[in-house]
């Protein structure tokens, strides 16, 4: 059986979950669906699916998840030119830096929404960041318990019946499910897809100094509960043929910000995050032996705007990039001995690529295809980072 | 009559296949059968995926997967039991029924007889892997991989030895809403004895309520929605 996907660059190591097909993985195989499916047809259904679940007499006909990305700007743009009336939920992750905030608020005001920002108690969250670093050399876990379920709760409260998500990440990069088996969202989905199978009993376990009633909103709503309210929520990529590089390009018109990555050439996929390309990407690296930029290069293999021996080259190329990661430390209150005494014994084998604050960046510039370079923006530098409550706008 | 779910298992992890040839990966076993409960599933048919070639030490790891399930829902379990090895390695699996293809499609009496002796034939059910291609029906050998005549199966032996038979609609596999109920009219055998799958969908349990089929089983689309037994239980 195939290890290696033999057309773009992920093995049967993918945390998601591959399979192949003679030699080639689901992923990809899935992708030609970009081109062989009725996208208009989809687009008529999804209209049909809004349209079942727009009331003018309620407030809001869905609730829209959002961390502030150049996803969430086409996701909410998508929304709002069905004629729904969105509820912005968003989770504070701690980690935004200022570009972060920026493109929070300014999708927010932009589109003229009405949001939610939701902090949660930082000594709880920053308890389940070490305890999630120390368990499963994640720090990004809690953020998505929270990320993946208070939305839900929300949409609960208020009887909104829809929550409508952007990228069903299952089908766009591993091709779990077709397109057309419109998955939705569920509580076995996001503790396979969106947590990796950590929920937050294994998370916590034992020793981790958090009470239960403070951790309400990081428990997915009862199943029970959402079908007796008739709580659904959608994933647009089953709608539409998702073009991640594209569509965040589109994000540039409404004044969202690119932020310049050492790690890779997408300035616009998590953009505004202190932790996304820094220490995550290294215990990311740890956990399962590649960077986010291999991520970004098989996307755009299978969109066709690089080969495979190109996106060869340049993973290469970007896996010489350093990352400082001292400031999360810093975030997260370890001493100097304990932040050295992590990297020798828990980071001993991503060594070579922790950095001491300089750029990161490799000695040499990086060139990219035109059929990629058209389509990015210079990134712009952030000013502070780990900001915990931020204003992205001057109003 | 029952509703439940097939689950595939293959390499110690759930994939689903589509149309018996495209295997997708969906994840733990653990994790489905969790909400496969508490979606109110009646039962949970495991289906080692294993087309002609399975190595012993594969089935045994599937094995181990399998016992460490913690499950209240009635599982039935079946893929490569091709000898009296592989029925003594199922001993203490907490499985309710054991589903048997090859066996039965080969006449493997010997197989069957054992498998009866050590579960019960209560607890034997035979599974049917159909393709329609035309007016023609073929039955799918997991065993050799060929295909041979539904026509020239032996109906009394699997009457005699199966407590139930599963009929499984290969070329509907996956897909939504195709389960092409008319494979039971083929079937010499009691509709009561009968479960159904294979692109089921949610219209399908109603038909199936009318023909008296004892049970359908829901392959790969239990989990794309929450609660989704629901919608197939009143569908």
């Amino acid at each position: 059986m195939a290890d290696r996907c033999s057309r773009c660059l992920y093995t049967a190591d993918h945390p998601l979950g591959m399979t192949f097909q003679d030699g080639v993985c689901l992923g990809c195989i899935t992708h030609e669906e970009k081109t062989t499916l009725d996208w208009s047809a989809r687009r008529a259904l999804l209209e049909e699916t809004l349209r079942a679940h727009s009331r003018n007499s309620r407030a809001y006909d869905c609730v829209v998840p959002v961390v502030g990305d150049a996803e969430d700007y086409f996701t909410l743009e998508t929304v709002l030119s069905m004629g729904m009336s969105p509820l912005v939920v968003c989770v504070n992750d701690m980690f935004r830096n200022d570009i972060g905030w920026h493109n929070l608020h300014n999708l927010i005001t932009r589109f003229d929404v009405d949001s939610l920002v939701f902090s949660p108690d930082l000594v709880v969250y920053r308890e389940l960041v070490r305890n999630s670093l120390r368990k499963f050399d994640h720090v990004l876990l809690p953020f998505l318990q929270l990320h993946t379920s208070f939305p839900v709760h929300i949409a609960l409260q208020r009887s909104i019946p829809l929550v409508v998500w952007g990228q069903n990440q299952a089908v766009e990069q591993v091709g779990k499910f077709s397109c057309t088996d419109e998955v939705e969202m569920s509580r076995w989905y996001r503790k396979e897809n969106d947590l990796f199978g950590v929920d937050l009993k294994t998370l916590i376990g034992n020793g981790a100094g958090v009470r239960d009633r403070n951790l309400n909103f990081y428990r997915y709503p009862e199943p029970a509960a959402l079908h007796a309210r008739s709580v659904r929520g959608i994933y647009l990529s089953n709608y539409i043929p998702w073009d991640p590089l594209v569509q965040n390009n589109g994000a540039l018109r409404h004044g969202f910000l690119p932020q310049r990555q050492s790690g890779t050439f997408d300035p616009y996929e998590r953009a505004g995050s202190s932790v996304y390309y820094g220490l995550h990407d290294l215990l990311k690296r740890k956990r399962i032996g590649y960077r986010k930029v291999e991520d970004h290069l098989t996307r755009e293999i299978r969109h066709g705007r690089l080969t495979r021996s190109q996106a060869q080259s340049l993973a290469s190329r970007y896996s010489c990039s350093r990352i400082d990661i001292r400031p999360f430390f810093d975030w997260l209150g370890v001493t100097e001995s304990g932040y050295r005494w992590f990297v020798d014994h828990r980071l001993a084998v991503v060594s070579a690529s922790i950095g001491d604050g300089g750029s990161g960046a490799c000695d040499t510039a990086i060139s990219l295809p035109s059929s990629v370079a058209e389509l990015l923006m210079e990134g712009a530098e952030p000013s502070r980072s780990f900001i915990p409550f931020g204003k992205g706008l001057r109003i | 009559m029952r509703i439940g779910s097939v689950v595939l298992l293959q390499r110690g992890v759930c994939v689903q296949s589509i149309h018996w040839s495209l295997f997708r990966p969906l994840g733990g076993l653990q994790t489905v059968m969790d909400e496969l409960e508490q979606f109110g599933c009646d039962e949970v048919t495991i289906i080692r995926p294993v087309r002609k070639v399975d190595a012993f030490p594969d089935f045994q790891s599937d094995i181990a997967v399998l016992r460490s399930l913690k499950t209240m829902t009635p599982v039935a379990f079946g893929g490569g039991i091709r000898s009296v090895k592989h029925l003594d390695a199922l001993a203490g699996v907490p499985i309710e029924r054991l589903v048997l293809s090859s066996a039965f499609v080969n006449r493997d009496e010997r197989l069957v007889e054992q498998a009866i002796r050590r579960f019960g034939r209560q607890s034997i059910q035979c599974l049917l892997p159909i393709l329609r291609t035309g007016d023609r029906l073929q039955l799918l050998n997991c065993d050799t991989g060929g295909q041979l005549a539904l026509s020239d199966l032996d109906f009394d032996f699997i009457d005699a030895f199966a407590n139930e038979v599963i009929v499984y609609d290969c070329a509907n596999e996956g897909a939504r809403q195709r389960c092409d109920l008319s494979l039971i009219d083929a079937i010499p055998i009691d509709n009561a004895r009968l479960v159904l799958s294979g692109g089921v969908g949610h219209g399908t349990s109603a038909q199936a309520l009318d023909h008296r089929i004892a049970s359908i089983l829901i392959d790969n689309k239990t989990l794309h929605a929450e609660y989704s037994i629901e919608r197939y239980r009143h569908g």
